[in-house]
């Protein structure tokens, strides 16, 4: 409502207060021809009457008439029925609170009695009656115990255990607790926030006033009360004579305090509540507990509601500095607005404070901890907390899936073609299996596409262009969780911008539970990391030494949000390399099936994944955690990605599936000119990626994919006749071709032990393959130096990402590191007299070819603006070529005693083919003659059209048939 | 519930300054106007006004969240 509304209603309100009650209707019917205001002011001039008391007296009297006016008849000596009331220990919003004896059991109790207005509507007193014995049923070390609730003499009252000790309100009056002591009382309040929210108990007003701290630890005071005092005016009511009992603090510091201090943003803006709110509550006062300030303050009501609303406190350790870091992220998450983004349960919550506090100081911000408590007990309690707000809906929770009819008996198929201009790259269906998200790639850009399956159309979703690898759904198909920019991000469908959760510079996949859990891989060579949309990252799973596993990736939430499907690989031992189970609840994982590929769990039971090329299904008991039977294939030549182990299928919890083959995409070796013009093919086309022309650049050996299987094979071709032939022919990814200098050798990349390894091999085909260097890191071949003796090669980096290495092949033979910080270094190429190194490094945040000295001071030279990759040399070592998104550039160089660069320029835009679904820095396929003037580049054949979304519904009755 | 106070606090400027002052700063009607400089009969005006408006929209809400 506008101010000026406001003084209209109020001129007309004062008016009509001027005349007799009874002329007061024809007055406003005489004077008034907006119906709004009249109503409005009619409704107003009921509550005239009532309000005249309302709030009359100021709260100090209030407190003080309650308090005389229940002296009248004192309690003292009286017995309320087998109570006798000893003494006053005290009183409060809710009315006084005595010592009493309980007579039966001869122990002593508290007896509060309630303020007579609270208890003259029968419906409110039934409804007290209820909730106070839910309050009752509760059992908790740290919990005051009510045990008991009766009426006598038209008075209400409630029997609690009797506590000694002071408030937490009355401690933090005296300044901070030790950080330990905090972190004590703090576990067992979280301890049992946790047990009555499993009753479905919401405390609702936490605060340091309703915390005792007694010799066995904290007592939580008042649980559920709030709620009992009958209506939230009283509660404002009661609220306002609190403020009255901290008048002290108020006058001392000119802030107004009391419960609002500690309530949370939804309980302020809508009066909503749950189990998360007293996270919210619990965080304020473990704020308090440490840094002894407030979390939030203000000089007026409405300024703390404010800074509730929107301001975030100091982080803790920066206010206390013997706090643990780890706190403020415990704190900052307790405190986040959104109830969504809080911990989720005080049970999660409870988990982390005992490990900061077993850690000490020294806890760093990631935690190893395993949560358990199951999401339909958080369900349960929301719908208790929305049955206690006495809302009528009921969450359709047990309806969460739908089923298909039964009469169904036919699996459905139907494609979603791709375009030229824009290739399908993989899918991900949504959990009810009714909408469709894509990636396609379209010069170099990547961009996800949403699209439900009975519509015809697709929508590009803004924020999600730099995405990589497939996306994945929330559980309730709200968001989609995505890799972009080195973060993992999620996005509502809905609208709005895409957020980031947390960083995966070299993300391999992820996967969200109810929960609201994300589990992820945030790069090619860790374990899987658990995040808590909004809260910090820890590490869930430990790459198993024993089997030298080098990658968790591609996790999968099993329907009970607790348990993951991801897929693991092996250094040494490839039949180690498949499916494992995992949990958020406990480090063990379980052995489950061998694979290559992601996996997926679909209803009724069966897990999906690829075998060497084909999509397989297992049968699979998900509460058992074990195969119940053989794989056996459904899909022949699913697209299939290996550096990534990643295959191009998804599937819905009931069924629907989808999938994009896999025949590799046939190209031609195509000669180019410096202005881009066409100068002749090579023969013959297929499947090809990276390579490289021998020295005399008579022959090029490049990757090659044939069907079924995918994996590549390095190929020798002669240019001048076309003739191709075979050069490896294990049954894994043989690589990353690189010629020795005197052309007699090829070294490459193969994975045939379970890990990247690297071999070399005769170029004339003759002998087997030579190992060159194997160790547990994977490891990709780059470059040979001029004089025969390094071979510079990349690894993964466990810790400072993609790093470049040298192997000299000579004495030792030891390894050691070229290019190795926390930014990614590959494609390291040698000058022609082996003096300099070209590499390239993303350490100003995009790929730049950078230039630096193989054995000199460490100086290095920016070659590339805007964006620079897959740097190769002339043969006399003045100029530089390199791909810039698509572009070929050319920049002149003097690399002698010193190094300089000219100016980069085009020489001519071609999209350099790619495989499907690989990221731009891998997408480099091309080489350039000696003389600089030729290049080869692999060019798609023009008639291949790309694949489509294949769409199953149902795809299981196939199989009984 | 407790928004409806701070939404008459901070919107309807006066009448909100009156209710803090009286209400939660106990003073009385003379020297509430004596602080806003308004004639005591205006923060009389004003004081009934809120009051009302208070009451109403405190019922209302108990109303909407039965």
């Amino acid at each position: 409502m506008k101010p000026e509304r406001y003084k209209q209603i109020e001129g007309l309100y004062h008016a009509a207060l001027g005349r007799k009650p009874e002329e007061r209707a024809a007055f406003l019917e005489q004077s008034c021809s907006d119906e709004q205001l009249r109503a409005e002011v009619q409704s107003l001039l009921g509550y005239d009457q009532q309000a005249e008391q309302f709030i009359e007296a100021p709260p100090d009297d209030v407190a003080a008439a309650m308090l005389a006016a229940e002296q009248k008849h004192s309690m003292v000596g009286r017995t309320l029925g087998h109570y006798r009331v000893v003494s006053l220990l005290g009183s409060g919003g809710m009315g006084e609170v005595y010592r009493a004896t309980d007579t039966r059991l001869d122990r002593t109790v508290a007896v509060k009695v309630l303020p007579q207005h609270l208890s003259s509507d029968p419906e409110r007193r039934q409804r007290f009656e209820r909730e106070a014995r839910a309050v009752s049923s509760l059992s908790h070390p740290h919990i005051c115990a009510l045990y008991d609730v009766g009426q006598q003499d038209g008075l209400d009252y409630l029997v609690m255990e009797y506590i000694e000790g002071e408030s937490m309100a009355d401690r933090l009056a005296k300044g901070p607790l030790p950080v330990d002591q905090a972190l004590t009382y703090a576990t067992q309040i979280a301890d049992a926030l946790d047990n009555a929210h499993r009753a479905r108990l919401v405390h609702r007003d936490l605060k340091p006033a309703n915390i005792m701290l007694t010799k066995s630890g904290a007592k939580l005071l008042d649980f559920g009360l709030a709620k009992l005092r009958g209506s939230d005016s009283e509660a404002v009511y009661a609220e306002a004579s609190e403020l009255q009992t901290e008048r002290v603090q108020l006058t001392r510091e000119g802030t107004i305090v009391g419960s609002l201090q500690y309530m949370a943003p939804e309980q302020l803006e809508a009066g909503t509540v749950d189990a998360r709110t007293d996270i919210f509550s619990f965080g304020a006062v473990l704020y308090e507990m440490i840094t002894g300030s407030k979390a939030f303050s203000g000089k007026s009501q409405a300024s703390l509601i404010a800074a509730i609303l929107s301001s975030e406190p100091q982080p803790v350790s920066t206010v206390q500095p013997m706090a643990p870091p780890a706190l403020d992220r415990v704190v900052k998450t307790c405190l986040a607005k959104d109830p969504d983004e809080r911990w989720q349960t005080a049970h999660d919550l409870g988990l982390e404070l005992k490990w900061v506090a077993e850690a000490g100081s020294e806890a760093s911000a990631t935690a190893p901890v395993a949560v358990r408590g199951r999401n339909r007990e958080r369900l349960a309690w929301i719908v208790a907390a929305a049955l206690l707000l006495g809302l009528v809906t009921v969450l359709p929770f047990g309806v969460a899936y739908f089923r298909r009819s039964p009469t169904e008996v036919s699996a459905t198929r139907f494609i979603i073609p791709g375009s030229e201009k824009l290739p399908l790259l993989d899918s991900s269906i949504s959990p009810d299996g009714r909408r469709l998200i894509y990636r396609t790639s379209s010069e170099g850009k990547q961009q996800l596409w949403i699209r439900p399956l009975d519509s015809l159309t697709a929508q590009p979703l803004p924020g999600t262009d730099k995405i990589s690898w497939p996306a994945f759904w929330s559980p309730d198909g709200r968001y989609v969780g995505f890799f972009a920019d080195s973060k993992l991000k999620k996005i509502e469908l809905s609208g709005g911008p895409a957020q980031a959760i947390a960083d995966a510079p070299e993300p391999r996949g992820g996967s969200w539970n109810r929960e609201g859990v994300i589990v992820f891989s945030p790069s090619t060579v860790s374990p899987l990391y658990r995040v808590l949309t909004g809260g910090e990252v820890t590490q869930l799973t430990t790459l198993d030494e024993s089997r030298q596993e080098t990658t968790h990736r591609w996790p999968f939430f099993l329907p009970d949000d607790r348990h993951f499907l991801y897929l693991a690989r092996s250094a040494q031992q490839r039949e180690r390399t498949g499916i494992y189970v995992g949990s958020l609840d406990s480090k063990e994982v379980k052995w489950i099936t061998s694979a290559d590929s992601n996996v997926s769990y679909t209803r009724p039971g069966y897990l999906l994944f690829a075998r060497e090329g084909t999509l397989m299904a297992q049968p699979f008991d998900a509460d058992k955690l074990e195969v119940k039977g053989e794989a056996f294939p459904i899909i022949q030549r699913i697209r299939y990605i290996s550096d990534l182990a990643l295959a191009g299928f998804s599937v819905s919890s009931d069924g629907v599936l989808v999938y994009i083959t896999g025949n590799p995409v046939p190209n031609q070796l195509t000669w180019f000119d410096r202005s881009g013009k066409q100068l002749g093919t090579v023969d013959p086309p297929a499947a090809y990626s990276r390579l490289r022309l021998s020295p005399d650049e008579k022959r090029v050996a490049v990757e090659r994919s044939d069907s079924p299987a995918y994996y590549r094979d390095i190929w020798l071709i002669e240019l001048a006749r076309g003739v191709a032939s075979r050069l490896t022919s294990d049954p894994t990814e043989d690589s990353f071709p690189v010629w020795s200098p005197d052309g007699g050798r090829i070294a490459f990349s193969s994975n045939r032990e379970g890990q990247f390894n690297l071999y070399q091999k005769l170029s004339s085909g003759a002998g087997g393959d030579e190992e060159l260097l194997k160790s547990a890191e994977a490891k990709f071949m780059l470059d040979w130096s001029p004089d025969g003796r390094f071979i510079l090669y990349r690894t993964p980096g466990r810790k400072t990402r993609a790093d470049v290495w040298v192997l000299p092949l000579f004495g030792d033979r030891k390894p050691f590191p070229f290019l190795q910080t926390n930014f990614a270094e590959t494609w390291a190429r040698f000058s022609p007299d082996g003096r300099w190194v070209a590499y390239v490094s993303d350490e100003t945040g995009t790929d730049e070819v950078c230039v630096r000295e193989f054995q000199g001071s460490g100086d290095t030279w920016h070659v590339s603006t805007g964006g620079g990759s897959f740097p190769r040399w002339r043969r006399d070592g003045k100029e530089l070529f390199y791909n810039s998104g698509g572009k070929l550039m050319a920049v002149d160089v003097k690399a002698g005693s010193g190094f300089a660069a000219g100016v980069p320029k085009l020489l001519f835009e071609k999209s350099v083919s790619s495989s499907p679904g690989l990221n731009v820095r891998m997408a480099g396929y091309f080489d350039v003659s000696g003389d600089g003037q030729r290049f080869l580049i692999p060019v798609q054949v023009e008639e291949s059209l790309p694949e489509p979304i294949t769409v199953v519904l149902n795809w299981t009755a196939d199989l009984k048939r | 519930m407790m928004l409806v106070l701070f939404e008459l606090l901070d919107r309807f400027s006066r009448s909100g300054r009156v209710v803090e002052l009286r209400y939660f700063g106990g003073l009385s009607v003379e020297k509430t106007a004596a602080v806003l400089k308004v004639s005591p009969e205006t923060v009389k005006r004003d004081w009934r006004m809120a009051k009302v408006w208070l009451l109403r929209e405190l019922q209302r809400n108990q109303i909407d969240e039965a």
